[in-house]
C-alpha cells in the first residue's frame, strides 16, 4: 500500500542531481534508473478507482439492482432512506510508458541521443513505479508499435520492461499518431500514460489522439525530449542537412536559417503546450542536458496535483 | 556547310547554362544528420567565391552535348562542289515537248498549249538551258539546248515565242512514247553533268491513241524528272470515219468504220458525200446521207451512200459530233487496170494440153483490174486489137511470117511479151524474133523428170517467194523442155535454170521492150507448172511486171512513207500533186513523206497528172488519232515515268524561287541526314557525362563522410 504524502509540498530538486552526461556513462539501464530513483518512496499515489477499502468517500442513493451488502443500514434506521456507501479504492497505479523510438530520436549532440535520454527516463519511471508496487507497462513505437508490454505488478515485470528498452532498435519514421491510437484501444482499464517523444510532428492529429487517451478517463503526462542543438540550432558550417526520417537532403546555411528555425520551433512548442493544456495534460519540455531527477520531480509533482484535484 | 533550320542554332546559347552551374555549384563540406527538416528551409545557392570552374572535363562534355543538340536541330547539310557549281553557273535544263498532232486542232487546245509553254518560259532563269521539241509521228526540234545557250539571254524568250507563233498542229498522228524517249536522250546526252537538274516537260492532250505504250520498261535516267501538262477540251464527243479497203471485184461500194470515243455524249451520227459543187466547202449531200448509231466507246462498220458517178476525188463526211478535225474521210477510187493479153498461136491441142486453156483462170479480173485475153489465130492477118492497148503478148506457137514481123515491131516499140518454147523447131524461131544468128535448139533428154536447180530471187517476179516458207520449188517437175543456148543471146538474163544448168526461164531485152522466154510450156505434157501452187502468183507477177502495173496499198495515212518505186514510173523522177494543189517531185528510189491529209495525184510527168492513168491516193488521218479520250497519268506512272508534281510554272516570283531552293535544300538534307550522326555523338557525350559524373559522385561520397555527431 502506498504511503501517503498528501499535502506535502515538494521543493525544487537541488542542484546536486546527477549530471545526465555522467549518468549516460553508466551502461546498465537498471543501474541508471536506480541511481535516479534513490530516495523516493512507494505509495504516493491515489487510485482513480472507487473500490472497497476502509476509507469512505460518499453516499449514493440506492437504486434497484444495487448490491444490498453495501446498503447503510444504520442510516436507513436513522432516516428511513436507502443509501449505498462508497469507499475509496486505494489500489496500485497502472502506468503505461509510451516511448518514441523513431529515427528522429536518434539525434544527439551531447554524446548521447534523445533516445538514450528517453529510455533512461522511462527506466527511471518504471523503476520508481515498481518500487511503489505500481503496475508498469511499456509501449514502444517507431513507424508503428514495436512492442507492447501490458501494465502488471509482478516479479520480472521491471526486468521485461528494461530489457525491451535496452534492446530497442532504431525505427524509421515516427508513427506517434497510430501508436497513441493503438494504446487507447489496447488499454481498456483506466490508468496513467506517460508519453516520451520529441513531438516533431503534425499537431492536429496529435491533438485528436491524445484526446482519445484523455477521454478514456486516463491521466496523461507528456515529456517532450529535445536536444539542445535542436533548441538553439547552433551549427556553424553550411551543410547538406539530412532528414533521418524522410531521407530528404536540404542545403542549409545555418547563419541564414537559424532565426527562422528558432521562430518556427518556438511556435511549434507553444502550440504543443497549448494543445496539452487544452486537454488537461501535463507537459514537461526536457532538454537532454536536464538532470533526470528534474523529470522525476515533475512527475511526482504532477501526481500530487492530480491527487489534490481528485480529493474534495 | 549549310543549315535547314538555322534558328535552332540559337539553342546553342544554352551552353552558358552548364558553365554557369559549374561556377555556382557549392560543395558543402559534409552532411549533417538532423532530426527533422520541418522547420528548415533550403538556403539559396551562392556563386562560389573562388570563381573557378570546377571539373573541366564534365563541363566540356556537357557543353559539347548542348552544342551538338543545337546543331542537330539546325539540320545541317553539305553542299557538294558540283551542286554549288550548278547553283552558280549551270542552272537547270529543260526539254519542252509540244504536241502538234492532229488532235491538237480540237477547239482551242493549241492556244492553250502555247500559253502553257509561255508560262513555263516565265519561270526560266537566265542560267537555265531550254530546248523545245515538237512531236507528232515524228519529233523535231524548234530550238536545241546548244542554240538556246548561244542566244543572248535577253532575246531567247522572244525568239522562241516568235518561232512558236509560226507553228500549227499538223494532220499527223501522235507518237508520245518515241518523242519522250528521244527528248530524254537529249537531256542525258551531255556526259559528266549528271548532277544537273534535268526536266522533261510534255505539253499535250495525252490522248489514248498517242502510242505511249513503248514507255513501258524504258530505263529512265535518275536525274531526269518529267512534268506532264495536259490541255483539255470541253466537248468530249468525237466520232471518226475510217475507210475500209474494198477487195471485192464486183461490189464498188465504200465501207467505212465509224468509231466513237468512250467519253462521248452523242451516239447518233450521219455520213454523206461532200457536195464538191456546193458553195459551202464541206456541205454534205443530204439526200442520200446514211445515219449511224454508235454507242460511246464502240465502232460500227457501215456502207457509205452510193457514190456519185463523176470520177473526181471524193470526200466522205461524218456529222453529229463535236470535234470536226477527223470527220472528213478521203476516198480515191482508182479506175481498174484494163489488161489486154494477146495470145498468138493456133493450138492443135485442147484442154490441159493447151496453153490458152490455163490462161483465163490464171488471170482473173479483180477490183483493181480487168483482164481480157485475145487469141490471134494464124489464119488471121491482123491482130484482133490495136497494138497500143495491148498489155502483154504471149507467143505459144510457131509464128507466121506476118506475125513474126508484127512481133518484131511490137517489141521494138517497147512491147512486152512471153515466148513459150513448145518444140525445138518452134523455139528456134526465137532467134529470128530477136534478129540474131540462129542457133540449134534441141529437145532436152529428160530420163524421168527434171527440176529447177536455181531461181533468181532478186528478180521482181520471184522476190515475193524469197522466204523460207515459199522458196520451195522442189515440187515442180518438168517432163520435157528445150535446151536454148543462152550465150548466143546477148543480154539474156536467166531467171531460173534446170538441174543440167540449161535455162528454164530467161529475160531478154528486145528493143525498148522485154521478152520472157519459158523453155518448157505449162501444158500438162510438158510440166507440172499449171498445177503448181505458185504458178498463179508467178504468172500474175509476170503480167504486172511486164504490164508495168503493181498493186499498191489503197489506204494511206498521214505520216506514212510512200514507196514511189512501186508505181513503176518510166522516169527516175515522179511528179506528185499535193492535196493543196502544190506540185512536188520525188526520186522514185526514195520514199516520199505524206504529211497532209487529202488526195495525192502521182504521175511520171506534170502533164501526165491530168491523164486517166495518173494515180490518185487518198491519205487520211491515222485511226489512232481519233482516240481522243485522255489517258490516265496513273498508267504512265505504272509504266515507270518519273512524274513530278512540283510544277515549274509555279516558280514565278522570287518567293517561289526561294521555296524551290528551300525544297532542294530539304531534299539534300534528307539525303545526307547528318543530324542523325550528330545526335548519336551528343548521346555519346551525354552517356560519358553520366558515367563520369556517377564516378565522381561515388568518389566524393566516399571521401567526405557524413558528420553525424
Amino acid at each position: 500500500m502506498a504511503a501517503s504524502t498528501t499535502g506535502q509540498t515538494l521543493a525544487y530538486p537541488p542542484a546536486s542531481y546527477i549530471d545526465p552526461q555522467s549518468l549516460m556513462q553508466i551502461q546498465s539501464l537498471e543501474l541508471r534508473a536506480k541511481s535516479v530513483v534513490e530516495g523516493f518512496f512507494t505509495g504516493q499515489h491515489r487510485s482513480p478507482y472507487h473500490g472497497f477499502s476502509v476509507e469512505f468517500t460518499e453516499y449514493r442513493q440506492y437504486s434497484p439492482g444495487d448490491d444490498l451488502r453495501y446498503l447503510d443500514w444504520k442510516l436507513f434506521a436513522r432516516s428511513d432512506r436507502y443509501y449505498i456507501k462508497r469507499f475509496e479504492d486505494e489500489t496500485n497505479l497502472r502506468c503505461h510508458l509510451i516511448i518514441d523510438n523513431s529515427r528522429s530520436m536518434s539525434f544527439g549532440s551531447l554524446g548521447y541521443t534523445k533516445e538514450d535520454y528517453a529510455k533512461t527516463l522511462a527506466a527511471t519511471l518504471a523503476y520508481f513505479l515498481t518500487s511503489q508496487r505500481d503496475a508498469v507497462g511499456l509501449l514502444r513505437f517507431s513507424e508503428h508499435v514495436d512492442e507492447f508490454i501490458p501494465a502488471r505488478y509482478r516479479v520480472g515485470q521491471l526486468r521485461r520492461v528494461l530489457v525491451s528498452l535496452e534492446h530497442a532498435t532504431d525505427g524509421v519514421s515516427s508513427g506517434i499518431v497510430s501508436a497513441l491510437e493503438e494504446a487507447a484501444e489496447r488499454v481498456r482499464k483506466r490508468g496513467m500514460f506517460v508519453v516520451v517523444s520529441d513531438f516533431l510532428t503534425d499537431i492536429e492529429e496529435l491533438h485528436s489522439r491524445l484526446g482519445y487517451l484523455r477521454s478514456g478517463g486516463n491521466e496523461v503526462v507528456v515529456f517532450q525530449v529535445l536536444d539542445p542543438a535542436e533548441i538553439n540550432f547552433e551549427f556553424e558550417e553550411a551543410a547538406l542537412f539530412y532528414d533521418s526520417e524522410t531521407g530528404r537532403e536540404v542545403y542549409v546555411d545555418p547563419k541564414h536559417a537559424r532565426e527562422n528555425y528558432k521562430k518556427k520551433l518556438n511556435e511549434h512548442l507553444k502550440n504543443v503546450a497549448a494543445m496539452c493544456d487544452s486537454l488537461g495534460i501535463h507537459i514537461a519540455l526536457l532538454s537532454t542536458d536536464t538532470p533526470l531527477e528534474n523529470a522525476l520531480f515533475d512527475f511526482l509533482q504532477t501526481r500530487s496535483k492530480v491527487k489534490q484535484t481528485q480529493r474534495r | 556547310m549549310a543549315f535547314l533550320t538555322p534558328l535552332y542554332l540559337l539553342a546553342g546559347l544554352a551552353v552558358g547554362l552548364p558553365i554557369f552551374f559549374h561556377l555556382i555549384r557549392q560543395t558543402p563540406k559534409g552532411r549533417q544528420v538532423f532530426s527533422s527538416l520541418m522547420f528548415l528551409e533550403p538556403s539559396p545557392p551562392k556563386v562560389t567565391q573562388r570563381s573557378r570552374v570546377e571539373d573541366w572535363l564534365l563541363l566540356i562534355l556537357r557543353a559539347l552535348a548542348v552544342c551538338l543538340l543545337a546543331l542537330a536541330f539546325a539540320r545541317p547539310f553539305m553542299r557538294s562542289q558540283a551542286e554549288a557549281a550548278f547553283e552558280k553557273d549551270d542552272g537547270r535544263r529543260f526539254v519542252i515537248l509540244l504536241d502538234t498532232s492532229a488532235s491538237m486542232q480540237r477547239e482551242n487546245l493549241w492556244e492553250m498549249a502555247r500559253d502553257e509553254v509561255d508560262q513555263i518560259l516565265e519561270g526560266i532563269e537566265p542560267a537555265d538551258a531550254v530546248s523545245v521539241l515538237i512531236f507528232n509521228e515524228k519529233t523535231s526540234s524548234v530550238i536545241s539546248l546548244a542554240e538556246w545557250s548561244s542566244l543572248e539571254s535577253s532575246s531567247r524568250e522572244s525568239f522562241l515565242r516568235e518561232k512558236l507563233k509560226e507553228l500549227r498542229p499538223t494532220d499527223s498522228g501522235t507518237n508520245l512514247g518515241a518523242a519522250m524517249i528521244s527528248a530524254t536522250d537529249l537531256l542525258v546526252e551531255q556526259e559528266g553533268r549528271q548532277n544537273l537538274e534535268s526536266k522533261l516537260i510534255v505539253v499535250s492532250d495525252f490522248q489514248t491513241g498517242s502510242q505511249w505504250e513503248q514507255l513501258n520498261g524504258f530505263p529512265w535516267p535518275e536525274n531526269v524528272q518529267v512534268e506532264l501538262i495536259s490541255v483539255k477540251v470541253n466537248e468530249t464527243t468525237n466520232a471518226a470515219a475510217q475507210l475500209i479497203v474494198n477487195q471485192s471485184a464486183t461490189d464498188n461500194s465504200v465501207r467505212v468504220r465509224v468509231s466513237n470515243t468512250s467519253l462521248s455524249e452523242q451516239e447518233q451520227f450521219e455520213i454523206g458525200w461532200v457536195d464538191e459543187f456546193s458553195a459551202e466547202e464541206t456541205q454534205i449531200q443530204t439526200e442520200n446521207a446514211v445515219s449511224v448509231y454508235v454507242p460511246p466507246g464502240q465502232s460500227r462498220v457501215v456502207h457509205a451512200p452510193t457514190p456519185p458517178q463523176e470520177r473526181t476525188p471524193q470526200r466522205l463526211k461524218l456529222t453529229g459530233d463535236q470535234q470536226t478535225f477527223d470527220n472528213i474521210c478521203y476516198v480515191a477510187r482508182r479506175s481498174p487496170w484494163e489488161a489486154k493479153v494477146l495470145f498468138i498461136g493456133e493450138e492443135a491441142e485442147t484442154g490441159p494440153e493447151s496453153l490458152l486453156f490455163f490462161l483465163e483462170p490464171v488471170f482473173p479480173s479483180t477490183a483493181t483490174r480487168t483482164v481480157e485475153i485475145f487469141d490471134w489465130r494464124t489464119s488471121e492477118n491482123e491482130p484482133p486489137l490495136e497494138g497500143a492497148t495491148i498489155s502483154l503478148v504471149i507467143v505459144g506457137e510457131e509464128l507466121t511470117e506476118q506475125q513474126l514481123v508484127w512481133c518484131r515491131e511490137w517489141f521494138k516499140s517497147g512491147g512486152q511479151g512471153v515466148f513459150v518454147a513448145r518444140t525445138a523447131e518452134q523455139a528456134s524461131q526465137l532467134y529470128s524474133l530477136l534478129e540474131i544468128a540462129p542457133q540449134p535448139v534441141r529437145e532436152a533428154d529428160v530420163p524421168d523428170y527434171e527440176m529447177l536447180a536455181s531461181v533468181d530471187f532478186t528478180h521482181p517476179v520471184f522476190a515475193p517467194f524469197d522466204d523460207p516458207r515459199f522458196a520451195d520449188f522442189s515440187k515442180l517437175r518438168f517432163w520435157k523442155h528445150r535446151v536454148i543456148d543462152v550465150d548466143a543471146i546477148p543480154e539474156a538474163k536467166v531467171l531460173a535454170s534446170f538441174e543440167g544448168n540449161s535455162p528454164a526461164i530467161l529475160e531478154v531485152p528486145v528493143g525498148k521492150g522485154r521478152l520472157v522466154v519459158f523453155s518448157s510450156g505449162w501444158n500438162r505434157s510438158d510440166s507440172d507448172l499449171a498445177v503448181w501452187s505458185k504458178f498463179v502468183p508467178m504468172m500474175n507477177g509476170f503480167l504486172e511486171y511486164l504490164g508495168k502495173q503493181r498493186e499498191f496499198d489503197p489506204v494511206n495515212y498521214v505520216g506514212d512513207e510512200l514507196d514511189l518505186a512501186q508505181f513503176q514510173f518510166e522516169s527516175e523522177i515522179a511528179t506528185i500533186r499535193m492535196p493543196d494543189g502544190e506540185i512536188a517531185t520525188g526520186n522514185v528510189n526514195e520514199k516520199f513523206h505524206l504529211n497532209a491529209k487529202g488526195i495525192y495525184t502521182l504521175a511520171a510527168t506534170e502533164e501526165a497528172l491530168a491523164n486517166e492513168n495518173a494515180i490518185h491516193l487518198a491519205v487520211n488521218l491515222p485511226p489512232a488519232e481519233s482516240k481522243t479520250d485522255p489517258i490516265s497519268f496513273d498508267l504512265l506512272k505504272a509504266a515507270g515515268v518519273p512524274i513530278q508534281t512540283q510544277s515549274i510554272r509555279n516558280i514565278e516570283d522570287a518567293q517561289n524561287v526561294g521555296d524551290q531552293r528551300q525544297l532542294m535544300n530539304r531534299e539534300l538534307e534528307s539525303q545526307q541526314k547528318l543530324w542523325k550522326w550528330i545526335l548519336l555523338l551528343a548521346i555519346f557525350f551525354l552517356l560519358s557525362e553520366t558515367i563520369l559524373a556517377g564516378l565522381r559522385q561515388r568518389r566524393t561520397s566516399r571521401s567526405v563522410p557524413a558528420t553525424e555527431s
